[in-house]
């Protein structure tokens, strides 16, 4: 584990759960990295991203009512912890100021 | 249209890992994924990520589960291990190479024999079937017999057509790959029916196989080669396929190469198979018929849904039917299936078994012995390493851990000794194959098999080695290592009594070897000096390969006139003569002969009158045969006093009939002549019966030089080349038959004795060790005794009494082994006493000595070790 760090694939992974509004659950989560990022994504990779952010207190899940557009089985709901949405718009931060830089540089 | 579900066997699968409580959610999402993209992008499609998905929720559960991540191996831990055991082969080079010498030499000397057991067990016959085909035996009323004429052969395959019978016969003849050839090969060919390969069906591996079509009349000449022939003779060159070789002379077209191991229905392979309808092309004569005087070898393949002993008996009534006129003259009462399934309990296997037994004693002992070695050379080391391993322990090491290094310490002995023995293999192998009479066609270099069998050994040994020095290591546990400085170990009875059982066991081995040695030394020796009734030295044998049909009996006895007179004529030959059989030539002919009470096996010899005088066998009474007796094949014989001997003990036999001999009736006994052995060296007892030569065209000529008989082979041959070119002349010397007799017994001795002397190496090193540890235990107890007065000869005197009582246990129990076994052996003893006193009370002096001196020597040192210094210690 590496600490309250985040991997490219689990900070996708929080964002979508972010960008999809709370409430929501893996197949969803999947769909949009999936789409955001062009690749196939595999659902085991999405449960042990969803798994390593719930340890590192970045999401919480809640098992939802079961309903019977799926057969009468429960979801999982996530929803980010306000750490995670720190921790995303940290990153957010020291990369836009990185890009700043970057920008900086190619003007002068 | 039905909704598609997701791949039956991925939720199978997905059942299968271990998901908790969440199974419910997961596959919910799984098949809320699935459908939504076969929404979007069709069933297929779906299903292959569902198939992904499965197999990644799969790998994480790999990855993630204690009982499925491996135990991670510290790669440190192996490569110090590794490095330890290097060091402390470093330490003690000497005792190393001995050891692993000893390992080497016997897990060659096992993957040797396994190597041969592997060519026979395992490689198969090539025989897509076996249990439905079986070699048809003749039976009469007088016994059985393997041959059969043509015209039998012909009327049992039209009177049985619902049991497949095909018929062989094998001939030696030359064949080249170039139409002039002038020193062409020769070989076996086996002549085939029509119906022969394809009834066994062996798979080629290039090219076809005989056809119906090939096998009939006027089809042009084809041959399928043995795997063994292309290989050894053509280089396994594939484009020899579809050309031409000469069989003496004509041309074949090589239409196939048999599988690998493929050798029909004899237990050897014959070089190559050529259609029956051919045989005149190759041999001459006229083509098979039934007028031909050919015979054959019968096998019957048996269809399905009918038993083989009603095959056997719809064949025996053909065969009780058949005309006497074709039999031979004798009335059969029927037939009899050998399958290769009961080929086993035919006596040259059985020999081979036995022979087989006594190499899997010795290599046992051999394997065993090495164990033990390197077991005590370990346990030795132990004693000096407890130190370490005591800290080791106290500092934390799991018990695990220090077995580890141990083990991988012998395991890597094993390894070096397996490996370096697999080399060794390369050499002996082939050597014992010769030494148990294996065909030559078998093909015993090292496959897959072989390899892991090794491996599979060596490793044994190298475990097998290190699981003693192992247990003493972790018994020892904490403290008393630890306490100690003096070495003492606090080893307890328990593992004393371990290294004197092992140093038992290595006293055992090592005298039984040694007597198995001496004694097949022995018997060598003795062989080589066995009087065998006849100057042997001076001898030559001529054999001629005349091809089948070329020469009538008449034909080959004019062949033979003028080839007496031409050789008698050169100088420097004394005299010459022609016999059916030659002293110890191939082929013998044996018949169990039966007077009153006594029987016993004869060996049958048709000979020229002047054999006994080329011979020297020298006429002990009345005459041998006349001229007129063997021109006209008279029905006289000439036994040898041992003959006499046995069967008329105070009878003349001259005047009497031998009416039981071959169904020919009342043949009188007109001489009686000195014994000679001729057949086996090992058959000391060699009675003969011989008769006018009948058959010369399957004789051979004898030549008594007067000088060395190797001088004369050139000018023999040369002398009868031109009588027939056609006819391929082997011209051996006697003594030659003679020394390869002696070969099996020489092997055998020299086997033996290496192996014995490494055995006895090893035991002294093996004694050595466990002395010095035992002694380095009670350095203490022997300061004490010094300082209280004891001498240095007390002390000696002492400690080796308690050194040489495991050896004293182990050289009963090894003698008492060797006596058992050598009876087994007595077949090849030569007349040597199984129970030779000499060579027992050798093996027990020269272990008693060599151990001895093992124990003296780290004894001595010890008594001699200043007592003070010792008490010091305390």
């Amino acid at each position: 584990m590496r600490g309250d760090r985040l991997g490219e694939f689990e900070e996708l992974t929080l964002l979508a759960v972010r960008a999809l509004g709370d409430q929501t659950y893996a197949v969803p989560v999947q769909q949009f990295v999936e789409e955001a990022t062009g690749r196939h994504v595999s659902l085991g990779a999405v449960y042990a991203a969803l798994m390593r952010l719930e340890l590192k207190g970045f999401v919480r899940s809640t098992l939802g009512a079961a309903t019977a557009q799926r057969g009468g089985k429960p979801k999982r709901l996530y929803d980010v912890t306000p750490s995670g949405l720190r921790t995303a718009r940290e990153l957010h931060r020291v990369r836009e100021k990185i890009w700043t830089a970057i920008a900086a540089g190619r003007q002068s | 249209m039905t909704p598609s579900a997701p791949p039956r066997l991925a939720r199978r699968l997905l059942r299968l890992i271990r998901l908790g409580q969440r199974r419910p959610e997961i596959e919910a999402d799984l098949l809320e994924l699935f459908t939504a993209r076969v929404k979007a992008h069709g069933a297929s499609y779906a299903k292959r990520r569902y198939w992904r998905d499965v197999a990644s929720l799969w790998r994480r559960e790999c990855q993630t589960s204690p009982i499925w991540r491996p135990r991670r191996l510290n790669i440190r831990d192996v490569t110090q291990d590794l490095a330890y055991a290097g060091r402390l082969m470093r330490r003690n080079p000497g005792v190393v190479a001995v050891t692993t010498l000893g390992l080497s030499v016997a897990i060659a000397v096992c993957t040797s024999v396994f190597s041969l057991w592997n060519a026979i067990a395992f490689q198969p016959s090539g025989i897509d079937d076996p249990a439905s085909t079986a070699r048809v035996f003749r039976k009469y009323e007088k016994g059985v017999g393997t041959s059969w004429s043509y015209a039998e052969f012909s009327q049992l395959r039209d009177l049985a057509p619902s049991i497949g019978v095909e018929a062989l016969f094998s001939e030696t003849a030359t064949f080249s790959t170039t139409a002039g050839d002038q020193e062409p090969a020769s070989g076996m060919v086996s002549f085939v029916t029509a119906g022969y390969l394809e009834m066994l069906n062996p798979r080629v591996a290039h090219g076809r196989t005989l056809s119906r079509a090939d096998a009939t009349v006027g089809a042009p000449p084809v041959v399928v080669l043995s795997h063994g022939m292309w290989k050894r003779r053509l280089g396994e060159d594939r484009s020899f396929i579809g050309r031409p070789i000469w069989l003496n002379g004509t041309p074949f077209t090589v239409i196939g190469v048999a599988e690998r191991g493929f050798r029909g229905m004899r237990e050897t392979a014959p070089d190559l198979w050529a259609p029956m309808s051919a045989v005149h092309l190759a041999l001459g004569g006229p083509p098979i018929g039934n007028s031909a005087s050919t015979t054959v070898d019968v096998v019957a393949r048996i269809p399905q849904g009918v038993s083989r002993v009603q095959a056997q008996e719809i064949l025996s009534a053909v065969a009780s039917r058949l005309d006497r006129r074709d039999s031979q003259g004798e009335r059969l009462t029927g037939v009899l299936f050998v399958g290769r399934d009961n080929a086993a309990n035919e006596p040259e296997y059985r020999q081979m078994q036995i022979v087989f037994a006594i190499v899997m004693i010795v290599i046992g002992l051999v394997l065993l012995l090495a164990c033990a070695n390197v077991s005590n050379l370990l346990l030795a080391s132990a004693t000096t390493r407890a130190q370490e391993m005591g800290v080791r322990l106290a500092l934390g090491a799991s018990a695990g851990r220090i077995v580890r290094q141990l083990l991988t310490e012998s395991v890597s002995l094993g390894v070096i000794g397996g490996a370096s023995g697999l080399l060794f293999t390369m050499w002996s192998a082939p050597v014992l194959a010769r030494m148990v009479g294996a065909p030559a066609s078998l093909e015993i270099s090292p496959d897959l098999r072989v390899y892991l069998f090794a491996l599979t050994i060596s490793l044994l040994a190298g475990v097998g080695a290190g699981l003693a020095p192992a247990r003493h290591a972790i018994r020892d546990r904490f403290g008393s290592a630890l306490r100690s400085t003096s070495g003492q170990t606090g080893a307890t009875a328990d593992s004393s009594r371990l290294r004197s059982g092992l140093i038992a066991v290595q006293s055992a081995a090592s005298v039984m070897l040694i007597v198995l040695a001496a004694l097949l030394t022995r018997a060598t020796v003795r062989a080589m000096h066995v009087d065998v009734g006849f100057e042997s030295e001076h001898l030559l044998t001529v054999s001629p390969a005349f091809g089948r049909g070329t020469y009538d009996p008449a034909g080959a006895r004019a062949y033979w006139d003028v080839a007496l007179e031409r050789v008698r004529a050169l100088p420097g030959v004394v005299s010459a003569t022609v016999s059916e059989h030659t002293p110890f030539g191939p082929g013998n002919r044996v018949i169990i002969f039966g007077r009153r009470s006594a029987r016993s096996t004869i060996y049958l010899n048709e000979v020229r009158a002047d054999y006994f005088a080329t011979m020297g066998l020298r006429v002990l009474r009345g005459r041998t045969f006349g001229e007129d007796e063997m021109t006209g094949a008279a029905p006289v014989a000439v036994i040898s006093k041992s003959v006499a001997h046995e069967f008329y003990r105070s009878e003349d036999p001259i005047g009497q009939s031998l009416e039981r001999l071959t169904g020919e009736r009342g043949q009188v006994i007109i001489g009686i002549v000195a014994d000679a052995i001729t057949a086996r060296l090992s058959d000391l007892r060699s009675p003969s019966i011989y008769q006018p030569l009948k058959a010369p065209q399957a004789a051979r000529m004898i030549v008594r030089t007067a000088s060395a008989p190797e001088a004369l082979i050139a000018s023999v041959r040369s002398a009868l080349h031109p009588l027939d070119p056609r006819v391929r002349l082997t011209i051996t010397p006697v003594s030659e038959g003679l020394r390869r007799q002696l070969e099996v017994p020489r092997t055998l001795a020299l086997l033996a004795s290496v192996v014995a002397g490494i055995a006895i190496v090893l035991a002294v090193v093996g004694i050595y060790g466990v002395t010095s540890f035992v002694v380095g235990q009670r350095t203490r107890e022997i300061g004490l005794r010094v300082a209280l007065g004891a001498t240095g000869q007390d002390v000696v005197r002492l400690l080796t009494s308690t050194s040489l009582r495991p050896v004293a246990l182990g050289l009963g129990l090894g003698l008492f082994g060797a006596m058992l076994s050598t009876r087994v052996l007595s077949g090849v003893l030569y007349g040597v006493n199984a129970v030779d006193p000499l060579a027992f009370a050798g093996a027990t002096l020269l272990l008693l000595i060599s151990a001895t001196v093992a124990v003296i020597v780290p004894t001595r040192r010890a008594a001699n070790s200043d007592p003070a210094a010792v008490l010091r210690q305390l």
